[in-house]
């Protein structure tokens, strides 16, 4: 155990000491600067990883190795950032402990991550090295223990500490996605991986349930459902998939959205008088104020992540449009003027853009708007891409598309790079919300 | 001795006792009817015997052909209230899409139901807003509401009361046509009528 801790301080240490040396002195990997630079262009130049299979070092199940290792890809891969260099193109000789550099560049690989594991007791141990192959030295090391389900969590959190490094910020290996399927023939609330793995059935109403929302502290998820009637709103507990009635108002109780923090949510009400209006309602339904008024449809509010501004679709100016109002004032302006059917916004959580869906021809597509200055980029093309949501650190953009037909979820970068669907549930997925980053990190 | 001796013995001999009184008093019977009416009075006996069992059957085919009666006079009264239902609840009033305006055959839809309201003073109908597939899920309901809610305003400004007509917005969550072409998304605009 002592010599196991005594390299894991040494590999931190070297690990934090090489990452605050970029930072600080601006010093030397032309890699890790570039990166940081341009990682979100749609030009960026993807970074080579080679992840040769984790050795063995003990009793351990010997074909893991190479699971680990594939999934480890799989996720760098999954974020857009990265491109895989087959290991076996390395023709050096295989070093644990000194890594053959040159040999290892020869396979046009930038960085490289070596590995091990071990199975002690029922307990399991692993060993991830992160390094830069050009300068020849460790970026980052990381050793986990843990049970032996914890296994595709370990490769997930290194994962995450890579995309760290590259970043400064976590990124989404270890997130949920909340989503609509019609896999059981009525829509219903699912749950999975963000990568579309896992796929847990959460409500089982057997009616229609819609608009599932991730709370920001992951416990609970908003959503409505007519399972008693008219579309109302509910929190659905995690975990345990209790379902909590909070708005039962005569109309429509639809489209939340979690007020930054989770203390209360932005909601659409129609009450009796049958027009959507938006209000901000606390956690058990009651309600906190009135934001919109007047005889247009206010609907699907976004709040911007300090909460001082909200995003929201109204038809006052006869069709659709996206609208920002400062919440203090209430003083609103219209944020898009091309077609005359742009919805879904949802906030980037850096604040700087909103993402929603926009049609043309009778199909939609995901746009984003740059708030500093208005502009309006396209983003998808081919079948209807809609109800867009941002991945926590705001680095990839899930959605729905029916480009392969039905409609099932999809990711991308920022910049529209990289689109992937990432399910291939039975019938069809809509409206995806992706959950906040886990607390552990 | 029967009440000296309170054993199996005596109760055997109890048994006896009775069994011959009942043999003696049928055989009496047996004889009397013998005596007043002979062979005939036998036959009698058959025949009431059958014209009851008649009876009974003829009770019992009563019973059923009721029981269809009633069956039958409540299917008839389902037929006539389907028949009723169908007549409000089949014909829809359609829009324009992203619109709630009523156009003026839909406004000739709602005078007809208005109509068939009045007629029928205890009748309430649900107001059900539907829309076509394009779109988002949230501006669809809100848009189901308007399309149900200006055709219930309209009921109710031709004279209907309000406690008659209530009203759900399914967006386009249930769609009549599940076609994806502009057929199928005008037949889907649609406010639709049920009874309640």
């Amino acid at each position: 155990m002592k010599p196991n801790g005594t390299k894991k301080n040494r590999l931190l240490v070297l690990g934090i000491f090489f990452w605050a040396g970029i930072l600080i002195v601006g010093q030397p990997s032309s890699l890790f600067s570039r990166a940081t630079i341009d990682i979100d262009s749609p030009t960026a130049k993807k970074i080579s990883i080679v992840i040769p299979d984790l050795i063995n070092l003990g009793s351990g199940e010997p074909a893991l190795g190479g699971i680990l290792s594939q999934l480890l890809s799989k996720d760098l891969d999954y974020s857009g950032f990265f491109q895989g260099v087959d290991p076996k193109t390395f023709l050096g000789k295989e070093d644990e402990k000194n890594p053959d550099f040159r040999a290892w560049g020869l396979t046009g690989a930038e960085l490289l991550v070596k590995g091990n594991y071990q199975t002690t007791g029922s307990g399991f141990q692993a060993d991830f090295r992160l390094y830069d192959v050009q300068q020849g030295r460790l970026l980052l090391g990381k050793q986990y223990s843990g049970g032996a389900r914890d296994q595709k969590k370990m490769v997930h959190r290194f994962a995450d500490e890579i995309l760290y490094l590259l970043t400064g910020e976590y990124g989404f290996f270890q997130t949920q996605i909340a989503f609509v399927s019609t896999t059981s023939g009525k829509k219903e609330i699912y749950l999975a991986d963000f990568d579309g793995s896992n796929f847990n059935r959460l409500t089982h109403h057997n009616s229609i349930s819609l608009s599932p929302r991730w709370s920001p502290t992951g416990q609970e998820i908003a959503y409505t459902s007519y399972k008693d009637g008219n579309p109302s709103l509910y929190l659905l507990q995690l975990p345990g998939g209790q379902s909590l009635r909070i708005s039962h108002r005569p109309g429509l109780n639809i489209s939340p959205a979690w007020f930054p923090g989770g203390e209360s949510l932005a909601v659409a009400l129609s009450q009796s008088g049958g027009n959507s209006e938006i209000y901000q309602i606390g956690r058990t339904g009651n309600i906190l104020q009135r934001l919109t008024y007047g005889a247009a449809i206010d609907v699907s509010p976004a709040w911007s992540p300090d909460g001082k501004q909200m995003a929201f679709v109204s038809n006052r100016s006869g069709n659709p449009q996206i609208y920002i109002m400062q919440v203090a004032t209430k003083e609103t302006r219209r944020v898009t003027f091309q077609g005359n059917y742009n919805v879904n916004p949802v906030w980037s959580p850096k604040g700087d853009r909103i993402a929603y869906a926009s049609m043309a021809g009778n199909h939609f597509d995901i746009y984003t708007l740059a708030l500093k200055n208005g502009e309006a980029q396209r983003l998808t093309f081919g079948g209807n891409n809609e109800s867009p949501d941002f991945s926590p650190d705001g680095r990839m953009i899930l959605f729905s598309s029916t480009r392969q037909g039905k409609s099932a979820l999809y990711v991308m970068n920022l910049s529209g790079a990289n689109q992937r669907r990432i399910t291939f549930l039975n019938g069809e997925q809509f409206s995806p919300s992706w959950g906040p980053k886990k607390s552990e990190n | 001795m029967v009440k000296t001796k309170h054993t199996g013995l005596g109760w055997l001999l109890a048994l006896l006792i009775l069994s011959s009184l009942f043999l003696l008093a049928c055989g009496k019977q047996e004889i009397k009817t013998d005596g007043l009416t002979g062979a005939p009075g036998g036959e009698q006996v058959k025949e009431d015997d059958a014209e009851k069992a008649k009876k009974r059957a003829r009770i019992r085919e009563q019973e059923l052909t009721e029981q269809q009666l009633r069956e039958k006079a409540l299917a008839e009264e389902e037929a006539r209230r389907q028949a009723m239902a169908a007549e409000f609840e089949n014909e829809d009033v359609f829009f324009e899409f992203d619109q709630f305006v009523l156009s003026d055959s839909a406004k000739a839809v709602l005078n007809k139901k208005a109509k068939w309201l009045k007629d029928r003073p205890n009748a309430k109908a649900l107001i059900e807003g539907h829309c076509d597939e394009r779109g988002s899920t949230e501006y669809n309901l809100a848009l189901g509401q308007k399309r149900a809610e200006a055709a219930m305003q309209f009921l109710i400004a031709l004279g209907i009361n309000p406690s008659r007509v209530s009203t759900i917005s399914f967006g386009k969550e249930k769609l009549a046509d599940p076609g994806h072409n502009e057929a199928a998304w005008a037949k889907n605009r649609r406010a639709h009528f049920i009874l309640k």
